[in-house]
């Protein structure tokens, strides 16, 4: 049986091709979210709260990574895993909601071409 | 700590002093905290080219940051001293040009999550550096403006994530019931750094990743 999802409105799909990425205070699960396309043109999200003192990750489309805007630490834009050496830290990954009926885990869902993130409660 | 001595041969007369005074939704704490981050120096502001820091403790930092200086476009390097004199106080003392300065900012928590900052900015001029005090005195407030609005996100989040219960290099707790902290922010200093910063390790500094 599929737990109950709680979903929160992120940005119009459409949006994501005009801006590289979004940031969003998501207030009801006190943090705040990064989603990007990646280069499979596939939708990531993480949290955008760097383990490191808490800066804001931003996402480098150049260079297809996410990166803090206050101490420049770097993160990998498919895992979250940090890419400075020897460290441990990586970007919160969400618990993904899973599909009971494809057996596939996601943290989205594409509703009237609008991006929800999406978390099992 | 004792405060240092610096400007004890330069005349009253010959002493520029401003005084700033500001307002900000976020604790002492994180106000000091801000202070001692170092390594965001020269990623957040633009007017920090390179920062190094050559030696720290838990009551003072010696570094060098390299500085544009605004209008003229000229770096320099800038030796800083920071000493934490006691839990409101930090004076930094620094020579430009050869003028020596020192700067004494007091942080006091005014209400929960809120603090105010007093800035006093001391210049010693001696000799042709005297020709120096109005620019100075134009330039030093602005440059103060641009660096606390270049700032001011930083403390407010910091704030933010503080009170979701966020530990240094950790993150968020993993549970959003457990990101909830409402007890008193503390400064711990040195600020942790890793050793492999590029800003250089030092053996006072305790941290170990």
């Amino acid at each position: 049986m599929e737990k109950e999802l709680n979903k929160m409105f992120i940005c119009n799909n459409e949006s994501l091709e005009k801006d590289s990425y979004k940031v969003i205070w998501v207030d009801n699960w006190k943090d705040e979210l990064i989603v990007f396309k990646n280069n499979q043109n596939k939708i990531k999200i993480f949290s955008s709260i760097c383990p490191h003192f808490g800066g804001e990750i931003i996402y480098d489309d150049k260079k297809k990574n996410l990166k803090c805007k206050w101490h420049d630490w770097k993160f990998s834009a498919e895992t979250g895993k940090c890419s400075n050496d020897k460290i441990l830290a990586n970007l919160k990954k969400y618990d993904f909601a899973t599909d009971q009926k494809n057996l596939k885990n996601y943290n989205y869902i594409i509703e009237n071409d609008d991006v929800f993130a999406v978390r099992e409660i | 700590m004792a405060e240092n001595f610096v400007g004890h041969n330069t005349p009253k007369k010959n002493i520029l002093e401003i005084d700033i005074r500001r307002k900000i939704a976020c604790c002492a704490a994180v106000a000091m905290w801000n202070y001692w981050d170092q390594e965001h120096l020269d990623v957040v502001h633009p007017g920090y080219t390179n920062v190094e820091i050559i030696y720290e403790n838990k009551e003072c930092m010696l570094s060098f940051r390299d500085v544009e200086i605004p209008l003229f476009g000229i770096k320099v390097t800038t030796p800083i001293m920071m000493q934490q004199i006691d839990e409101e106080t930090i004076v930094t003392t620094a020579v430009q040009f050869g003028i020596k300065s020192k700067t004494t900012v007091t942080i006091k928590d005014t209400k929960k999550d809120n603090c105010e900052l007093h800035m006093n900015y001391k210049f010693y001029l001696n000799g042709w550096q005297k020709i120096l005090k109005p620019l100075l005195k134009n330039l030093i407030p602005k440059w103060n403006e641009t660096v606390w609005v270049e700032d001011l996100p930083l403390k407010l989040r910091r704030q933010k994530v503080m009170r979701y219960n966020f530990k240094d290099f950790y993150g968020l707790p993993d549970k959003i019931e457990d990101r909830n902290y409402e007890g008193k922010i503390k400064l711990s200093l040195p600020i942790p750094r890793l050793k492999i910063s590029p800003r250089g390790g030092t053996p006072e500094n305790p941290f170990k990743y």
